[in-house]
C-alpha cells in the first residue's frame, strides 16, 4: 500500500505543478503611455502591410522569409531594434500576426501604425 | 493472569484512507487540467509560437462575423468598454486583457479595442494558437 501511495502522491504533485505552469500562446502588446508620443525615430525601417498579406519594405514587395533576412541585416547590433508596421485598413489579424512572429523571432519591437 | 484483556487495539497504521483522498485529488486535477481550454465561440486564432506568462483577467473575443464577447457574454462593440470596466471594478495594478480575435478579423477592429485599452491603461495580449 505505501508504495502505491508514493506513486499516487508523485502523480498528484506533478499534475498540480504542471497545471499552474501552462503559459498560454499569446503576443504581448506594449501600450503607449498617456501623453507620450510613440517616440520612434524617423530612421527605423518601415514595413508596409496591405490586403491579402502583401508585405513591402522600401518599396519592394518581399516574402516573410525575405523580410526576416532584411530586418536582420538592418537591425543587427542595434541596442533597441525596432521597426514600424504600417497596416492598411483591409489587413486582417492573421497577416499582422505573421509579421509580428518575425519580430518575436528576432527580438525586435514593433510599432503598429494604422495607415 | 486470567483476566488479560482480549481486545487489544491495533497499533499498525493504515494508509488506505489517505490513498483514497489522494486518488480523488489526483483525478480532480487530471480532469480540471483538461477543462482549461476555453470552449466558447468559433474563433480561429492566428498562429504564433510565442508564449506569454501574463495572466489575463478578462478575455475579449471577436469572431469573423464581428460578434464581440467579453468572457462568455455576447455584446456589441459599444458595450465592450462598459462591460470590461464593470467586470474589473477598480483594480490596483493595470489589468491585463486577452484579445482573442479570429484571424480574419480586420486590424481596424483591433485598433479600436487598443484605443479603449490605451484610454483605460489596460495591458493587452493578443491570443494566438501554437504553430
Amino acid at each position: 500500500m505505501s508504495g502505491m501511495t508514493d506513486i499516487v502522491f508523485l502523480l498528484l504533485l506533478f499534475f498540480m505543478i504542471t497545471s499552474t505552469m501552462i503559459a498560454p500562446n499569446a503576443l504581448k502588446l506594449l501600450m503607449p503611455q498617456e501623453g507620450q508620443s510613440s517616440g520612434v525615430a524617423e530612421s527605423v525601417p518601415e514595413v508596409l502591410l496591405q490586403g491579402s498579406g502583401i508585405i513591402s519594405i522600401e518599396g519592394r514587395t518581399v516574402s516573410l522569409e525575405e523580410l526576416g533576412l532584411i530586418l536582420d541585416r538592418k537591425l543587427k547590433g542595434l541596442s533597441d531594434p525596432t521597426f514600424k508596421l504600417i497596416t492598411s485598413s483591409d489587413v486582417n489579424v492573421k497577416e499582422t500576426v505573421n509579421v509580428m512572429n518575425v519580430a518575436v523571432k528576432g527580438n525586435y519591437k514593433v510599432v503598429l501604425i494604422k495607415e | 493472569m486470567a483476566i488479560a484483556s482480549k481486545n487489544k487495539s491495533e497499533v499498525g497504521f493504515s494508509l488506505s484512507g489517505m490513498t483514497d483522498i489522494v486518488f480523488l485529488l489526483l483525478l480532480f486535477f487530471m480532469i480540471v487540467s483538461t477543462l482549461t481550454a476555453p470552449v466558447a465561440m468559433n474563433v480561429l486564432l492566428p498562429q504564433s509560437s510565442n508564449q506569454t506568462v501574463a495572466n489575463p483577467l478578462i478575455t475579449i473575443s471577436i469572431t469573423n462575423k464581428m460578434e464581440y464577447m467579453v468572457d462568455d457574454k455576447t455584446c456589441t462593440f459599444d458595450q465592450v468598454e462598459a462591460l470590461v470596466k464593470e467586470k474589473l471594478g477598480t483594480p490596483k495594478d493595470p489589468p491585463t486583457i486577452r484579445v482573442n480575435a479570429d484571424e480574419n478579423v480586420s486590424m481596424d477592429e483591433i485598433y479600436k479595442l487598443l484605443e479603449i485599452a490605451k484610454k483605460n491603461k489596460f495591458k493587452v495580449i493578443l491570443g494566438t494558437r501554437s504553430l
